[in-house]
């Protein structure tokens, strides 16, 4: 058994953040487990643009925003064990009732023992504080309760990145995505970018479920319908998927064929392993609830290590901390969590976009600019951003490009924003592209890229063809 | 002494029982499978129950090899180094018509040779199983859990360490009878001969029955659709029942009704239902009855509905009819009177796995005799380990799925271990041995992990992984 003073589970960026802050604070023994073989978390596969807005001002990619953390705690004296995954978080009492007499811990300094599993083999810690920073998973189909069979073809979304952007895989041709949160959006994209067709989007809710922002660049730009009040009420295929059902609100029933079914429908926290009520286990991030945007999570995982450092210090003066990030009041900020996006979703739903009027997406703000003479917005970058939009729409262009003499890819964006006329176009250039290993985050790949006047940069590294 | 070719169609639970007893004698053996891995038809689809025997008609198959299965399965199971529970079982009543019912259930069970049987009151279903509804039940004792995929995989691996040969993917097309008098098995790519053929094909027993001129059964299909459920955790402290827990039997419909049984994972299963469908390959589930399911399930235990479904999955009784339609209650085990040495098995469905391996040795019996002379049994005989599961994988216990804790070490032991036996590796198979992708995240994070795996460690490339076999693949290929 190690003992450590504070182990964090995750090198998310909740978890990131969380211990660089702490390291700020002086706290020198400081562990990160990690269940993949690198730092990032989810950030790995969001090779999508929309990270750091708020946190830096600038518009990152996933995997960018992972950097920028990587290299921050790569400076700290902060230990972080990759390929360790955690299986169990509980008291030390409860874990003293399930030991031999001589295994028990009687340091009254040690609150929490984490059982994790490595390459190697089992490794057990005891600490002080443990943080939860294990983010959240998603619902798949069961919880959905879609009738039909069960063949192969139906994914999460999650699961669908993952296997595009890591994997370089391709999952589907025809696909029909069920739920309109971020990610289902995002994939939605992402699929029509690497050349499969999506169907359609449904929505079970009579408003789209994800950001103003992704509705517009990853349905709006492609032509994607958003069927809103709809269901897929069935699946059919007996090998792979062949068709699905969809519902409307009147109950009308319509066959749509396809061969991959995406599942976007909500997160929930991944805390499955950690005991409920422990003193000295703290949350942070998406394993505390499930947030928007990645810069409140980095916040989060801030607050939650300044909670943390507020427990050592009170404990060492043995007196009581009350921290909302505390495992004691998890429901209770479950709880607001809930009530807020339900408040959000109501506002949300009374401020569509009705044509005259755009959302702005440079900022999380959601300005809504009148095209007719372009006012509304909180800043100047409102004016310019609808104006654009009206006359010469322009994005940033995220896909992955093949490495020499693998059958890897590395993440890659366009460095400006390209005109969306010339998206799919450039589409056809990048998947003719290849890079040479070792690839680094910020490194050039093209200088003019498809004569588009801007540079193609990897937003991922790799070091080697096969790690 | 006698040396046979013996042909078995079907790697069933009944399947693999009859390869297991005929491997250890000195026979060749060969099974013939259609899927591509063995329990991928009705064996991997049922409530995974050891049967005690107390809804069989006294004097059935049914009831004599089921009571005769549930009694040996303990030891069968140790042999197999498989698990087993025995929970027990509770079958609950409220009205007065159940009571009278279930004392019929008892005391047929008594005929049958059940031991244990009682009736108890509801005092005493609380101390069994607290948050239980029912005025009274009959409780049975000697009902257990087992793992249905664990089975049927030990008996095939078993089988396989002692000679038997596996060939999957093969469906079979035509049967012929040499001038000799052997049996010439055709499927799509491949011929089999044998002396001794025995159809244990489950679903598609009929058919091959017709295949050599035993036309007066056929299989209605009936199917059963369950759901499974979140496994209590340290966020869903609902851990009830632990044991199996049914409603009074629905007589009319000759099925057991919707009941709540814990699998040996630690799951809790409801279900099945029962319905009578045209396609006795429809593994659907319905809407309509996915309903009746949750309902079902919470009017036996109220807090139920708080537990999430993670899964809603079905199976298909093969019922059997006669010519005139009418059904027939009994497994039917038989040999043609046209053709010597082929035998047949039809209508095996509940309490089929419980029956299994008395069936099986029943029918060896029976065919010894039939040919007049003892075979030779061998004198060592192997166990599974002999040849299955030997292999070392240093530095892969990284975590692939943490909901069931499965290593990189027991997915590449599976993916072994079935390429051995000669199925064919998918994720399904993968999913029956190790129970990754059986959590409650369902695949989302290790469907990733898997196929990097599979990738880096046997050269699996993506486009090649299926989930059950040719047609069912996983994924399109290299994207770029």
């Amino acid at each position: 058994m190690e003992k450590r003073e504070i182990v964090i589970i995750g090198a998310g960026p909740a978890g990131m953040a969380a211990a660089v802050r702490l390291n700020e604070l002086g706290y020198r023994d400081v562990l990160v487990l990690e269940k993949e073989n690198s730092a990032g978390g989810v950030l790995r596969q969001c090779i999508h643009s929309g990270f750091g807005l708020t946190k830096f001002g600038k518009n990152y990619t996933g995997p960018e925003y992972r950097h920028i953390y990587e290299e921050m705690l790569l400076n700290t004296d902060v230990g972080l064990m990759t390929g360790a995954t955690v299986m169990e978080a509980v008291s030390v009492d409860t874990y003293n009732c399930s030991c031999s007499p001589e295994e028990r811990i009687n340091d009254s300094v040690l609150n929490v023992v984490v059982r994790a599993q490595t390459a190697s083999g089992a490794e057990s810690f005891a600490a002080s504080a443990v943080i939860i920073a294990s983010g959240c998973r998603e619902r798949g189909r069961g919880a959905l309760g879609i009738a039909g069979t069960r063949p192969a073809g139906v994914f999460t979304a999650g699961t669908a990145q993952g296997m595009m952007n890591l994997r370089n895989v391709k999952v589907g041709n025809r696909v029909v995505i069920i739920g309109s949160g971020d990610i289902g959006l995002i994939m939605a994209r992402r699929f029509t970018l690497e050349g499969s067709r999506v169907i359609c989007v449904v929505e079970k809710e009579n408003v789209c479920g994800g950001l103003e922002r992704n509705r517009r660049e990853c349905l709006v730009d492609f032509g994607i319908p958003l069927l809103l009040n709809t269901v897929v009420c069935r699946i059919n295929g007996r090998k792979r998927v062949t068709s699905v059902v969809i519902r409307n609100e009147d109950g009308a029933e319509k066959e749509v064929e396809c061969d991959t079914v995406i599942i976007s429908a909500g997160l929930e926290p991944e805390d499955s392993f950690a005991e409920k009520n422990t003193k000295g286990m703290f949350y942070c991030g998406n394993a505390l609830y499930v947030h928007d945007l990645v810069d409140d999570v980095s916040e989060c995982g801030e607050n939650t290590a300044m909670d943390v450092a507020g427990f050592l210090l009170a404990q060492m003066k043995k007196k009581d901390f009350d921290s909302a990030f505390s495992s004691e009041n998890i429901e209770e900020m479950r709880k607001k969590r809930r009530d807020y996006v339900a408040k959000i979703r109501i506002e949300k739903n009374n401020t569509k976009d009705e044509g005259r009027y755009i959302v702005c997406t440079q900022c999380p703000n959601g300005c809504r600019i009148d095209t007719q003479n372009f006012t509304g917005g909180k800043c100047e970058k409102g004016a310019v951003f609808a104006r654009d939009e009206v006359e010469n729409p322009k994005r940033i262009l995220t896909s992955s490009v093949r490495i020499s003499g693998s059958e890897r890819t590395v993440s890659v964006r366009t460095e400006e924003a390209i005109p969306l006329s010339q998206i799919m176009q450039s589409m056809k250039v990048i998947n003719t592209m290849h890079v040479a290993v070792p690839v680094h985050t910020g490194d050039v790949i093209c200088e003019n890229f498809n004569n588009l006047g801007t540079r193609l940069i990897a937003t991922g590294s790799e070091m080697s063809m096969n790690p | 002494m006698l040396i046979k070719d013996v042909i078995i169609i079907g790697a069933g639970a009944v399947g693999c029982a009859l390869a297991k007893v005929f491997s250890e004698y000195r026979m060749n053996v060969c099974v013939i499978e259609k899927e591509a891995d063995v329990a991928f038809g009705t064996s991997g689809r049922n409530s995974g129950v050891v049967h005690a025997g107390f809804n069989n008609k006294p004097g059935s198959f049914k009831a004599k090899f089921c009571v005769e299965g549930s009694r040996g399965f303990e030891n069968l199971a140790e042999e197999l180094g498989i698990e087993y529970k025995k929970t027990g079982k509770l079958v609950t009543g409220f009205s007065d018509d159940d009571r009278k019912k279930l004392e019929e259930l008892k005391k047929r069970g008594e005929i049958n040779g059940v031991e244990g049987l009682e009736i108890i009151d509801g005092n005493r279903i609380k101390d069994i199983c607290g948050s239980v509804k029912g005025n009274f039940a009959l409780w049975s004792p000697q009902t257990a859990v087992f793992d249905p995929f664990e089975y049927t995989i030990a008996l095939a691996e078993t089988a396989a360490a002692n000679g038997t040969g596996f060939v999957f993917n093969e469906r079979v097309i035509e049967i012929k009878v040499t001038d000799s008098g052997r049996f010439k098995v055709m499927t799509e790519n491949n011929s089999f001969e044998s002396d001794i053929l025995i159809n244990c094909a489950g679903l598609g027993s009929a058919e091959i029955c017709k295949m050599l001129g035993v036309n007066r059964y056929d299989i209605n299909p009936c199917r059963g659709e369950y759901h499974i459920l979140a496994k209590p955790g340290k966020n869903n402290d609902i851990g009830e029942p632990k044991i199996p827990v049914y409603p009074v039997p629905d007589e009319k419909k000759g099925v057991l009704g919707v009941h709540l049984t814990p699998t040996v994972g630690g799951n809790l299963m409801a279900g099945p239902g029962a319905e009578f469908i045209e396609d006795k390959d429809d593994y659907a589930n319905e809407e309509d009855m996915m309903k009746l399911l949750s309902e079902g399930m919470v009017r036996l235990i109220p807090d139920l509905q708080n537990v999430p479904v993670i899964r809603s999955f079905s199976g298909i009784r093969p019922k059997l009819t006669d010519s005139k339609n009418e059904i027939i209650e009994d497994f039917v085990i038989e040999k043609s009177e046209e053709y010597e040495g082929f035998y047949y098995l039809v209508g095996i469905e509940s309490p089929g796995i419980t029956a299994s391996m008395p069936i099986a040795k029943y029918l060896f019996d029976r065919i010894e005799k039939d040919f007049g002379e003892s075979f030779e049994k061998k004198k060592n005989c192997k166990s599974r380990k002999d040849m299955f599961s030997r292999r070392e994988y240093k530095g892969l216990r990284k975590m692939v799925c943490r909901c069931e804790g499965v290593t990189e070490e027991r997915i590449l032991r599976a993916f072994d271990d079935i390429v051995l036996l000669g199925a064919e590796p998918t994720i399904k198979g993968i999913k029956n041995r190790t129970r990754a992708f059986m959590g409650s995240c369902q695949g989302c994070f290790c469907t990733i992990d898997t196929t990097e795996l599979l990738g880096r460690e046997r050269n699996v490339s993506p486009d090649r992984l299926t989930y059950s076999g040719k047609g069912s693949e996983m994924f399109e290929g290299i994207l770029k």
